[in-house]
């Protein structure tokens, strides 16, 4: 049986065929939007809670924790930058936001996925400005510092005993190649979605300045050996009094604050600039590699 | 004698060889558009030589069967008597499978019994360019090396069953796992190798080719076969198939066990295959059913550093515990009819599967303490369905047609891995714990013509949109158990991620008629294979690994000869390669394979067959990332692969009034070059196989020798980071471990023919 | 038929011609290769003379004996090149971290024990090692190590272990310690001289393990990265200075109160002093231990 066809059939169909083909490969990329946000989780923004320092008991609250992001960017696979910030902008982490994200900045990129995603944190410079929440006298004060990290708070012991302490870092520190859980899925970098917002929140963990090792995966939270530092006695721990502790000082009761291969924590004082070096996160419990910039 | 349609098709211009004799169980007859229709005819069998011919325009092909008068001993030639009676054939017309590039072939029953084979996967042995191991246990399916690829389990290798899908979308093992142990070789009646993606047929997975195999058995009545041999291994298999019917209706039966040859090989499995084609209306129907469960004890690797320097011998094993289990339950339901001009068909399919592994590839490498031993299970239940229309239309010429097809199906996937203890096999963290939905919905058009007298072209495209749904319920992959909140995450959140995308596969062909037999084809198609599920994040376009196929060649068919010379070429844009670390493959950068096959069966006569290939590629990669370097050869992949089979079937004389007829076969299979990491090359394969078997009629008396030369070979090769020995310092710098080939093999097969 | 079959077999005969060619004769391989790695020791102190320490004392040592097991190079940076890492209990509703993909992932599985702390070392993947324990005595010179095994790539960081209990010719010297050390220090008119030791116990690293993990390799000590490209020889530099940077003596000088007496040699073993303290650190320092490699194609 044949069956045949008129001719202008043929004709149109023969067009619909190679239309059809071409759109298979014609057809625009799709795009999406990126935001990136901030937070300090509740440890930054509630404090944290004694049950986290399992062995000294301390309970520890921030009244402020500022910080200024550098060099948000998004980046291709050859390196180029296609997204980030025009200034750094400095946040006060400690402020709560209502229920949503403190945020950097928006972004219109191609729907894929872009792995390529870093951040630094510092250093300060003169085109410094507030972002949202924060004020011109937060940016006064990391650029009278000249820091890149300031965080002040309150540790209680279980005595009710309080120290206070108000520290700032000054070394820029990058962090590149950050990876994250999104929707249950690891991701390198931002997985833009057509049509989509996706949420990019750089987070700060305010617990990492009190842990007791640097390497160790057994490292927890304490606070007993800082509040021993407090030479003068005026409830004010400082970072020139964690300088004057040697590690080797230290009653191994209070925490061993192991400095795992580096040859260059000798102190206190070394120890919590070492750990200020890893407050940076990614999304939440997402992960980048960390490096100080040079001053 | 009754002779039908056989269900499945056929390549144009292949083996379509003409009904001859009383004594042969499978003919094949081959039309033109200008063929009759369905019809019951009348054939006289002929005594002359099982030959190939060839229609000038196939694209519809009637397929016959001749079954066998009570008392012929099927499966031996020798001819027919002339005062034999005449044969009752029943023709039913066909779709073929039309011949879209020169390397498609197929492997017939003659080829397919010349060597011994325990397995249906075994079979795969016999396609050009193809090689397999076995690397956890018999019950595991295959590691695959096709054509420059190493498609592992199936990534890269479209397999088809009586009309249903084997690969696994997003096995958790590896992506596309495909198991053919279900498959009886005695009710394999073809095989056919789509090498390539220039087939709109061909869907997910079908990357370096597809492979389909059909089902059928000949021996009219009961057949009954026991087994017993080398390592404590025994058989039983049962087979019947109805004088008069269909070679497609059949019921067959094993049970086959083993000690294995060293510790840790024990394996045993049971298989039921049950097939009965009906004639309805115009068409005819074909209700398919499998059930199949195994279970199977792996040795594991072991370090060929340890075994050369004669620390440990090469059947040790390191004394963890590994294995698996493994079942399959299939249903099809087929639906077809054929006449000149136009076929159609439709075939929903449902299969169930379970699969459960437990595995230690790196010992103690991860966890210093607990070893590194997993279970992993995959549980997925697939319904779909294919379906066509082929018509023919005057377009360019009388001999134009267009054809349409759909595909569908959608696996519902549990999935959960679990780190073990070892030896305790307590649990210790669960890294994987998702539920996954997925959907492959395809539609495909093609257009064939012939513009000009001798020229056939095909144009067409497949348009396949993939869907996913993962409820990811935790996990983590990483050292859960050594650090004290690594294990934390097991068995939190519950999140689910949906994604969908869609590929477009162009596909043509040339096929330009040199002379007569001889054909020069051109051929170009893009294929794909599917992502794996829990790797796509939450509304991402779910991406492809895409590849675009390329071959040129030549392919001859003609009298007692046939045979294929072509060069391909595929390009693919990411790869997958296989880490034992993980367990799982990796991503890798963009590949290409160029090659060169040729292939070849001359059957000059009743009683002897001869098939033989040779494939050679080079497969590199052509991108860099952290790992792989443009140029580098992709691991693991052999550059050469060959295969020959001989079968001879004489009639040996008269004893007891009864034919004894003779069965002598010799498969010879050689590997080369089989590139390892780091700049190793891994050890050569040279394996010969053979069989001989005399038959009284009824009875028959038969020896299959696996290894005959007792050859000394690695199944398979890894070079990685492992350390097996806690208590000393870790080997960390990846070295080579192994799996054993098997020994020398024998078994003895007493079989019974009732009809 | 018959010339069919002829025009066949010459097609497969060039097929395995074609195929039985060397592999990689065109230069191409598979990714890398492996390597030989000899493994050389030297002081990177000048031990035949005195050094200060940070604190201000004059070390010259007499005797150091080290046992030293087995050595790998990785290719993760040194812990100088921090990776942050994770914890929990900080957020909540925070997303439960997940299966990894990719190398990262494969990152992740040959990463042992870095989790739930921050600053941790990624060591990556393995790209050689020396696994022959030995011990040896650095003022006399050091001695031989065995010669190790690797594969092509970019190394950046080392894994230094010691052994116990101690191997080679010199262990009995080690009394059951992993490092042991005499010597002089002095402090303007204070003199003190001292025995320095530390058991497989006390040099535990705060996952257990008697290793330092995170050490430099570089072409150069002190140095990290550098390309893997060829048989070659890896030097560990030792720097026992480094042990007694922060090593204060004056907890055990002479009417010092709770300073241990000397033994009938005059020796004050530094044991369970801060003195000691600060020697146990400076042993697990990594600056102690740098590793570099030289090709031997350059």
């Amino acid at each position: 049986m044949t069956v045949r066809l008129p001719k202008w059939c043929l004709f149109e169909a023969k067009l619909a065929f190679v239309a059809m083909l071409l759109s298979s490969g014609c057809s625009e990329p799709a795009h999406g939007r990126v935001t990136f946000t901030t937070w300090g989780e509740d440890f930054i923004e509630q404090g944290i809670p004694r049950e986290e320092f399992p062995q000294d008991h301390y309970s520890v609250k921030y009244s402020k924790f500022l910080v200024v992001y550098h060099a948000v960017t998004i980046s291709d696979d050859d390196g180029a930058v296609v997204a980030g910030l025009e200034h750094p902008l400095v946040f006060d982490l400690t402020r709560k936001s209502l229920g949503r994200r403190l945020t950097l900045g928006s972004f219109e990129l191609e729907a894929k996925n872009w792995r390529q995603v870093s951040y630094q944190l510092g250093p300060i410079s003169k085109d410094a400005r507030p972002g949202e929440l924060a004020t011109d006298d937060d940016v006064r004060l990391l650029q009278s510092e000249q820091a890149s990290l300031h965080v002040e708070g309150l540790a209680t012991a279980p005595s009710g005993k309080s120290k206070h302490f108000s520290w700032s870092f000054s070394p820029a520190t990058l962090f590149s190649g950050c990876h994250a859980p999104q929707n249950g899925q690891e991701v390198e970098g931002v997985l833009v979605t057509s049509g989509g917002d996706q949420e990019v929140e750089l987070t700060m963990h305010g617990d990492h300045l009190f842990y007791d090792d640097l390497q160790s995966s057994g490292a927890v939270m304490r606070f007993a050996a800082l509040a021993a530092a407090d030479s003068n006695g005026d409830d004010e721990v400082t970072l020139e009094e964690l300088d004057r502790v040697p590690l080797y000082t230290l009653d191994p009761t209070l925490g061993s604050y192991g400095t795992g291969a580096l040859g260059s924590v000798n102190t206190l004082g070394d120890f919590e600039r070492t750990l200020a070096e890893t407050t940076g996160h990614y999304r939440g419990e997402g992960s980048c590699n960390s490096r100080p910039l040079a001053p | 004698m009754v002779v039908r349609a056989d269900e499945g098709g056929l390549p144009s211009g292949a083996m379509c060889a003409t009904s001859r004799a009383a004594k042969r169980q499978l003919g094949l007859l081959c039309f033109g558009l200008a063929s009759t229709a369905a019809s019951v005819a009348r054939a006289a069998p002929e005594p002359s030589p099982a030959v190939a011919t060839e229609s000038a325009e196939p694209s519809l092909v009637v397929a016959t069967e001749v079954t066998a008068p009570p008392n012929a001993q099927p499966g031996t030639a020798g001819g027919s008597s002339p005062s034999e009676p005449e044969l009752e054939v029943e023709v039913v017309a066909q779709r073929a499978e039309p011949q879209r590039s020169a390397s498609t072939v197929t492997r017939t029953q003659d080829v397919i019994r010349a060597a011994p084979h325990r397995t249906g996967g075994d079979l795969l042995s016999l396609v050009p360019g193809m090689f397999i191991t076995q690397h956890s246990g018999q019950g595991k399916a295959y590691q695959v090396f096709y054509r420059g690829f190493d498609a592992v389990h199936g990534q890269d290798l479209e397999f088809w069953v009586g009309g249903a899908p084997v690969n696994e979308v997003s096995n958790l093992h590896g992506q596309g796992y495909a198991d053919l142990h279900f498959v009886m070789p005695e009710v394999v009646s073809r095989i056919t190798v789509l090498p390539g993606t220039y087939s709109p047929e061909q869907g997910d997975f079908a990357v370096a080719g597809t492979i389909r195999y059909e089902l059928g058995y000949a021996e009219p009545g009961v057949t009954a076969k026991l087994t017993r041999g080398s390592f404590g291994e025994q058989r039983a298999f049962l087979a019947y198939h109805p004088s008069g019917a269909s070679v497609g209706t059949f019921a067959a039966f094993e049970t086959q066990s083993t000690d294995g040859f060293g510790p840790a090989r024990a394996a045993k499995r049971s298989s039921v295959i049950g097939q009965q084609v009906f004639r309805v209306g115009e068409g005819q129907l074909r209700l398919l059913a499998t059930g199949y469960a195994a279970r199977f004890d792996s040795p594991g690797v072991v370090s060929l550093r340890e075994v050369e320097a004669q620390l440990s011998t090469r059947f040790d094993t390191y004394g963890i515990p590994q294995g698996g289990y493994s079942s399959r339950v299939q249903l099809v339901t087929e639906y077809s009819v054929s006449r000149p001009g136009l076929d159609w068909s439709i075939a929903p399919y449902a299969v169930s599967r379970s699969l459960s592994l437990k595995q230690n590839y790196t010992g103690y490498l991860l966890n210093e303490q607990q070893g590194d031993l997993n279970e992993l299970s995959n549980d997925s239940r697939t319904l779909g369905m294919t379906g066509h229309l082929r018509q023919a239309v005057a377009w360019l010429s009388s001999h134009d047609s267009i054809e349409a097809g759909i595909s569908f199906r959608n696996d519902w996937t549990a999935q959960d891995q679990q780190l073990l203890a070892t030896p305790s096999e307590r649990p210790l963290a669960t890294q994987v714990d998702a539920h996954l939905r997925t959907t492959d919905a395809a539609g495909w058009l093609e257009f064939v013509t012939v513009p000009v007298k001798r020229l056939k072209l095909r144009a067409g495209l497949r348009v396949d949109s993939l869907a996913y749904l993962v409820r990811d319920s935790g996990g983590s992959v990483g050292q859960a158990g050594v650090g004290s909140q690594a294990s934390r995450s097991a068995g939190q959140g519950g999140q689910a991620r949906s994604s969908i995308g869609t590929h477009y596969g162009p596909k043509a062909t040339a096929d330009l008629s040199v002379a007569p037999g001889l054909h020069a084809l051109l051929s170009y198609g893009e294929g794909f294979r599917s992502a794996q599920a829990r790797s796509l994040g939450d509304g991402e376009v779910a991406p492809f690994t895409t590849v675009q196929s390329l071959e040129a060649g030549l392919r001859y068919v003609s009298g007692a000869v046939g045979g294929s010379l072509s060069a391909f070429r595929s390009t693919l844009n990411n790869e997958l390669v296989f880490n034992p670390i993980s367990s799982r493959n990796e991503t890798a950068p963009a590949s290409r394979r160029l090659g060169l096959a040729i292939e070849f069966v001359a059957k000059p006569n009743q009683w002897f067959v001869s098939s033989a290939s040779g494939t050679f590629t080079r497969a590199q990669f052509t991108q860099s990332d952290s790992q792989f370097h443009e140029g580098d050869r992709l691991p693991y992949v052999p550059e050469l692969v060959w295969r020959q089979d001989l079968a001879f079937t004489p009639e040996l004389g008269q004893l007891w009034s009864r034919r004894l007829v003779g069965r002598f076969g010799t498969a010879l299979t050689g590997m080369l070059n089989r590139p390892q990491p780091y700049g190793l090359t891994g050890h050569q394969v040279f394996l010969v196989d053979g069989l001989a078997e005399l038959r009284l009629r009824e009875l028959a008396l038969g020896l299959d020798a696996f290894n005959l030369l007792d050859a000394k070979w690695y199944d398979s090769e890894f070079t990685y980071s492992a350390n097996f020995h806690p208590n000393t310092a870790a080997r960390l710098v990846p070295e080579r471990y192994v799996t054993v080939g098997a020994p020398r093999t024998l078994l003895v097969t007493l079989s019974w023919y009732a009809n | 038929m018959t010339r069919t079959t002829v025009v066949a077999g010459a097609a497969l005969l060039a097929v395995f011609t074609l195929a039985c060619s060397s592999p990689g004769e065109d230069g191409s391989g598979t990714t890398g290769h492996t390597i030989r790695l000899k493994t050389r020791l030297v002081s990177g102190n000048r031990l035949e003379q005195a050094h200060p320490n940070a604190l201000g004392w004059q070390i010259q040592l007499s005797q150091a004996y080290l046992s030293i097991g087995s050595l790998y190079y990785h290719s993760g940076e040194p812990l100088l090149s921090l990776r942050s890492g994770t914890r929990q209990g900080a957020r909540r509703g925070a997303a439960t971290p997940r299966p990894r993909s990719g190398l990262a992932t494969l990152a992740d599985w040959l990463v042992p024990s870095v989790h739930a702390h921050p600053g941790h070392y990624q060591q990556g993947a393995a790209l050689g090692q020396m696994l022959e324990p030995t011990t040896v005595e650095l003022v006399a010179g050091g001695g031989g190590l065995a010669d190790g095994e690797g594969t092509t790539g970019l190394a950046n960081s080392a894994r230094f272990s010691w052994q116990s209990p101690a191997a080679g010719p010199l262990a009995s010297a080690l009394k059951g310690q992993v490092v042991l050390t005499r010597g002089t220090a002095s402090k303007g008119s204070v003199v003190i001289h001292f025995i320095a030791k530390a058991n497989v116990i006390e040099v535990r690293d705060g996952d257990g393990k008697a290793e330092v993990a995170g050490c430099s390799l570089g072409p150069a000590p002190g140095q990290s990265g550098v390309e893997f490209d060829a048989d070659g020889t890896v030097t560990l530099t030792l720097l026992p200075m480094v042990w007694f940077d922060q090593v204060d003596f004056s907890y055990v000088a002479r009417g010092t109160a709770g300073a241990p007496l000397p033994d009938a040699e005059g020796h004050v073993d530094l044991a369970g002093t801060l003195a000691w303290q600060g020697f146990i650190r400076g042993v697990k320092k990594g600056t102690a231990y740098q590793f570099s490699y030289q090709s031997e194609t350059k």
